[in-house]
């Protein structure tokens, strides 16, 4: 038998399987998301919501970003939700818009070297990232001409309000159940609470 | 002669993060080639955490701190990662559901030696050699899920087997299987010993189950010290005493000969199976008189009640509950078919039979967890199908299986107000309720703490507590002795005990027949969604309707009723109702725990279990 | 009819897009995806259409409950669609179109309709291209192939593996966490807004309890040498062969083909698309 020589891994496998738990919740919740806004007939009205509704695919990747400050942390997450939603069969193309989603994640945790965690750089940069990332949805659809000249400039205002609202909102929401994870003994700096709770 | 060294523990201690003290505090062991030592102690002593630091996973995956230590193969556990460690230990967890990566049945066991760059073929050969041992090659292609509870867990014996690694340590194997399941893994582990090729560190409390397997025996006392280490007989049966009084529950058979020395029947050497009790009885001419006759009327079994509620009594009151013509479909298939029964006030009625019976459906009927159909259940006066949630919660409380499924807020505290909250009670009043019920369950010292943080017996108690704090004369409770050791198991039957005793009617499901033996007044044994019988637990656990529906007779019954001399003697089926008392008074008072001291609602668990005829320790989940 | 795929389920190998690499499908579809994004006409969508649906068909296993949705989804989309989705974007000269449908003063104009076809024919086209991978290649597979051939690391694959598990065992945790609910009297109230609140209730403990068995998922992989090196041994290679590298090329020839040519040769058949 070979002498391992892998070194100690950045993520352990408790990080990176916590990061599959909540990026498989995350990811269902963007099927049953999708499935629901199927539902809607489809129209620029539609595509705007989808375009607000972003925030809430990213529950999960920014649920994980707040439990665990670590770097790379959200990207993983995100990857774990989009690998999920293989089991639709219209997933992959969700595994694209995960991954890029991901992406967009890091970027303003990346800008600053990985150097702030605090609770209010998480805050906002969660926000900025969502609203980045409902940016980039919008410029695709309007890549695809699904936003026709009749929906400027109130569609587009009306739009950008609602995205700013559910970017604010979705943060929130995403910090309160880290805290109230953590609360339970789940996450950052814990030691695992598994074996603890075994043998009391 | 040296024997090559496998595994040393040398005075090993560990605390976890935010803990006091180190459990275990002091261990060594000395592990020989093809030996089976298996590992006793009381809750909390640290067994479950020294078996983790055999394979490294304590420091390396679950931050603590190591004192002493540990070598496996001549490399330092506590510097060679997990991963070169489990070439050498093998584990096997108590939840098998936990530990099922891949999606077929031979790809979970071909993931370890994978991960060690064993080439493929070797691997193969490797993976059908481990699967035959546990007689799992057959379901090789099948999805891990769709095995039984027994099933998965030899699959996670054969993931472990697959490693290669020449130690095997098994943490509690057993402890979430039904008697099937439990059967049906010593099965396995039984070839693999009787192979030779491995040796196996056991922490089990089923010694029903393991005994005979066993060669060597260490036992930790509640602070985590190695105090007594042999050869299994001369510490199971020459050293009964000192371990009942250490808190350590022993073999339903050398418990029951305990109770029969003191009255008067010689034991030249305790047994420690049911066979080897029967081979001593059957050599004795006669035996003293059985205290109460077997199969005639008893007390609702209460070890701890001042006034037993006797079943004259219950039946006096009308029914509480009163099922008639209950049957519950899933989907298209029928679940539970026509079931009618009744429980009366202050019973303890066991609902009993193999998985998939309808055992917990029925519970939730009742309890109206799942609305039944319109007037086929009456609980307590009300129909669970068209009351009040918030009402029918009053009067009957549900307790999950999983106790961390009934919390639904964030302190010990909040918890117990919250059913009082919700039937709007004045707040002072509820402040009052909930310290009483914070005193008599032993949790006034965590009111402030998350109901998460609690350990797993503190747990349990305040998921009674917070269904009781309501007041509810009706008790449901989904197997609660799931997953627990039978310290903490005794405790809650204590509690229940004590409950009935006071009028409380309690319907639990259980696997658990010595549990059903030694405290349900009543037995209901269903099979295939249907009731095959109900009635007395005394009557039904000595009947063939047990064997007729897939069960296993509780240890003791299964013991006595091959008796070939003593024919009055084959239908006992409780401890207490042997002849003889406690066995030394004097040197188990002192076992009376300082740890578990705040358990408020009854005797300690070793007290109670010896007190009460060792009832509560002889529970089993199996036959052996 | 089931809307999830058990990601474990094996594949029938006798159809050939089994066989091809999960990595060469996306990338043969790649393109197109790209292209239905810009294009404006109505041809050059409907062809993809019917030669993604047309290639699942043939090429492909699907089995019985997904049938529906994948060879009649994306037509009923696109029908459907059409109808709505010019309301909003039709240009000033489709008033001049004839009228289809007349209610008082309302009418819907041919153009109106045709402006709707155009998008919703792109989209339903999207939605049929992007199946062909979909129905052919399984979740494990996709993760194998990244990891074997796009250097993911190994430890993120088969954590991958362990999420897929996860899924079904939501399902039994959010009945049994309602079921609690309900219990201790959490599921009073009626109506849109105590349904909401009682899902968000839902949450924290449905993700706890996922951490939970995460952690203790992770000491069981721990204990079984995960992560012991840099690779591990693959029984199941997903191998990147000659024919897949074919099979890309010829998606790629065809897709450039159909942007060539399928405008002109078939949009003399089309009607004009008020606008475009």
């Amino acid at each position: 038998m070979t002498t391992p020589t892998a070194g100690p891994a950045r993520f352990s496998t408790r990080l990176l399987l916590s990061c599959a738990a909540i990026g498989a919740a995350g990811g269902l919740l963007a099927v049953v998301i999708n499935y629901l806004l199927a539902l809607v007939p489809p129209s620029p009205l539609a595509y705007a919501v989808y375009t607000a509704t972003i925030g809430v695919w990213a529950l999960g990747p920014l649920v994980a970003v707040s439990l665990f400050r670590v770097p790379g942390v959200g990207l993983l997450t995100a990857v774990f939700a989009g690998v999920v939603n293989l089991v639709a069969p219209t997933g992959f193309l969700q595994v694209v818009n995960f991954l890029a989603a991901g992406v967009v994640l890091e970027l303003p945790f990346l800008v600053m070297l990985y150097r702030r965690w605090s609770d209010r750089y998480v805050r906002n940069a969660s926000v900025v990232a969502l609203v980045l990332g409902s940016a980039g949805y919008y410029t695709s659809c309007a890549l695809a001409g699904l936003f026709p000249a009749s929906f400027y400039p109130w569609g587009a205002l009306a739009t950008l309000a609602a995205t700013v609202a559910l970017a604010i909102g979705v943060t929130l929401l995403a910090q309160r159940v880290a805290v109230q994870l953590a609360r339970q003994g789940l996450g950052r700096r814990q030691p695992a609470t598994v074996v603890v709770a075994a043998d009391e | 002669m040296s024997a090559p060294l496998l595994l040393r523990a040398d005075h090993v201690g560990v605390r976890h993060h935010g803990h006091a003290g180190f459990t275990p505090s002091d261990v060594s062991l000395d592990l020989a080639p093809g030996e089976v030592v298996l590992l006793l102690g009381p809750s909390g002593s640290g067994k479950s955490t020294f078996a983790l630091t055999l394979d490294g996973l304590v420091p390396h995956a679950v931050a603590a701190e190591v004192r002493g230590s540990v070598t496996v193969a001549g490399l330092d556990a506590g510097t060679t990662p997990v991963a070169r460690l489990s070439e050498h230990v093998a584990l096997v967890f108590q939840d098998a559901d936990a530990s099922v990566v891949t999606g077929t049945v031979l790809d979970e066991v071909c993931f370890g030696p994978e991960n060690l760059l064993v080439p493929a073929p070797e691997v193969l050969a490797r993976a059908e050699d481990a699967l035959r041992r546990v007689g799992l090659w057959e379901r090789r292609a099948d999805d891990p899920a769709v095995l039984s509870g027994g099933g998965r867990q030899r699959l996670a014996i054969a993931c472990a087997l697959a490693l290669g690694a020449p130690v095997l340590v098994l943490d509690e194997p057993t402890a979430n299987l039904d008697p099937a399941g439990i059967e049906e893994v010593y099965a396995a582990l039984r070839d693999v010993v009787a192979a030779g090729d491995r040796s196996v560190v056991l922490v089990e409390h089923n010694l029903d189950a393991c005994v005979d397997l066993v060669d060597r025996v260490l036992v930790l006392d509640r602070r985590g010290r190695l105090v007594l280490e042999g050869p299994v007989r001369d510490v199971l049966a020459g050293r009964a005493e000192e371990l009942l009084a250490l808190g350590v529950w022993l073999p339903v058979a050398t418990l029951a000969a305990l109770r029969l020395r003191g009255a008067g029947v010689p034991f030249a050497a305790l047994p420690l199976t049911g066979a080897e009790l029967r081979q001593a009885l059957d050599a004795e001419e006669t035996l003293p008189a059985l205290t109460p006759a077997p199969g005639a009327a008893r007390v609702a079994a209460s070890p701890v009640a001042a006034s037993p509620v006797s079943v004259a009594k219950g039946a006096a009151d009308g029914p509480v509950v009163r099922v008639r013509g209950l049957s519950v479909r899933r989907g298209r298939r029928t679940v539970l078919h026509d079931v009618s029964l009744d429980v009366r006030r202050g019973e303890l009625c066991a609902l009993v039979g193999v998985n998939g019976a309808g055992k917990t459906t029925l519970l939730q009927a009742v309890a109206g967890v799942v609305a039944p159909p319109r007037d086929t259940v009456e609980v307590a006066g009300l129909d669970p199908a068209r009351a009040d949630v918030r009402k029918l919660a009053r009067h009957v409380g549900f307790v999950f299986q999983n106790p961390e499924h009934q919390f639904v807020r964030h302190t010990v505290a909040e918890e117990l107000a919250h059913a009082l909250e919700v039937q709007r009670v004045p707040r002072d009043e509820i402040a009052a309720r909930v310290d009483d019920v914070l005193a008599r369950f032993g949790l006034s010292a965590h009111r402030e703490v998350h109901p998460f943080l609690l350990s797993g017996g503190q747990k349990r108690r305040l998921s009674v507590g917070t269904v009781l704090v309501a007041g509810a004369t009706v008790l449901a409770l989904d197997e609660p002795t799931f997953g627990q050791d039978r310290e903490r198991a005794a405790e809650l039957l204590d509690l229940l005990d004590q409950l009935v005793a006071d009028g409380t009617t309690v319907l639990v499901v259980t696997h658990d027949l010595q549990l059903v033996a030694d405290h349900a007044s009543h037995a209901a044994v269903l099979a295939d969604g249907r009731l095959l019988a109900h009635g007395p637990a005394a009557d039904l656990l000595a009947d063939d309707v047990l064997l007729r529906a897939g069960l296993r007779r509780p240890p003791l019954a299964a013991a006595l009723s091959g008796l070939e001399r003593h024919a009055a003697w084959r239908s006992v089926t409780r401890l207490q109702d042997l002849p003889g008392g406690p066995p030394t008074g004097s040197a188990l008072s002192a076992a009376a725990p300082s740890g578990s001291a705040a358990v408020g609602p009854a005797v300690s668990a070793t007290a109670a279990a010896v007190g009460a005829g060792a009832g509560g320790a002889a529970r089993a989940g199996g036959t052996s | 009819m089931s809307l999830l795929l058990d990601p474990w389920a094996q594949h029938h190998r006798s159809r050939p897009l089994h066989r091809v690499n999960p990595l060469a499908l996306m990338a043969a579809v790649l393109p197109a995806l790209v292209a239905l994004v810009l294009v404006r006409d109505l041809a050059t969508p409907l062809v993809f259409l019917l030669l993604a649906t047309g290639l699942v068909a043939v090429c492909a296993h699907v089995a019985r409950p997904h049938r529906v949705l994948v060879f009649v989804l994306p037509t009923a989309f696109v029908l459907l669609a059409s109808l709505t989705l010019g309301l909003w974007s039709a240009p000033a000269e489709a008033a001049t179109t004839p009228v289809l449908v007349r209610l008082g003063p309302w009418q819907y104009h041919l153009g109106t309709w045709l402006v709707g076809l155009a998008t919703s024919l792109r989209l339903g086209a999207l939605f049929a291209v992007a199946l062909v991978p979909g129905v052919s290649a399984t979740g494990p597979d996709v993760v194998r192939a990244a990891v074997q051939h796009l250097r993911v690391p190994y430890r993120v694959g088969y954590t991958a593996f362990a999420a897929f598990r996860f899924v079904p065992r939501f399902g039994h945790e959010l009945a049994t966490i309602r079921a609690a609910h309900r219990v201790r009297g959490m599921a009073g109230g009626r109506g849109p807004l105590a349904g909401v609140r009682r899902w968000a209730g839902y949450v924290v403990p449905l993700l706890a309890g996922a951490l939970r068995h995460a952690e203790r998922v992770a000491l069981a992989m721990d204990a079984r040498a995960f992560g012991a090196h840099p690779t591990r041994t693959e029984r199941h290679t997903v191998p990147l062969r000659p024919s897949d590298a074919g099979f890309v090329a010829a998606a790629w020839a065809v897709t450039a083909a159909v942007l060539l040519w399928a405008p002109d040769l078939l949009g003399g058949l089309m009607p004009a698309v008020p606008g475009a």
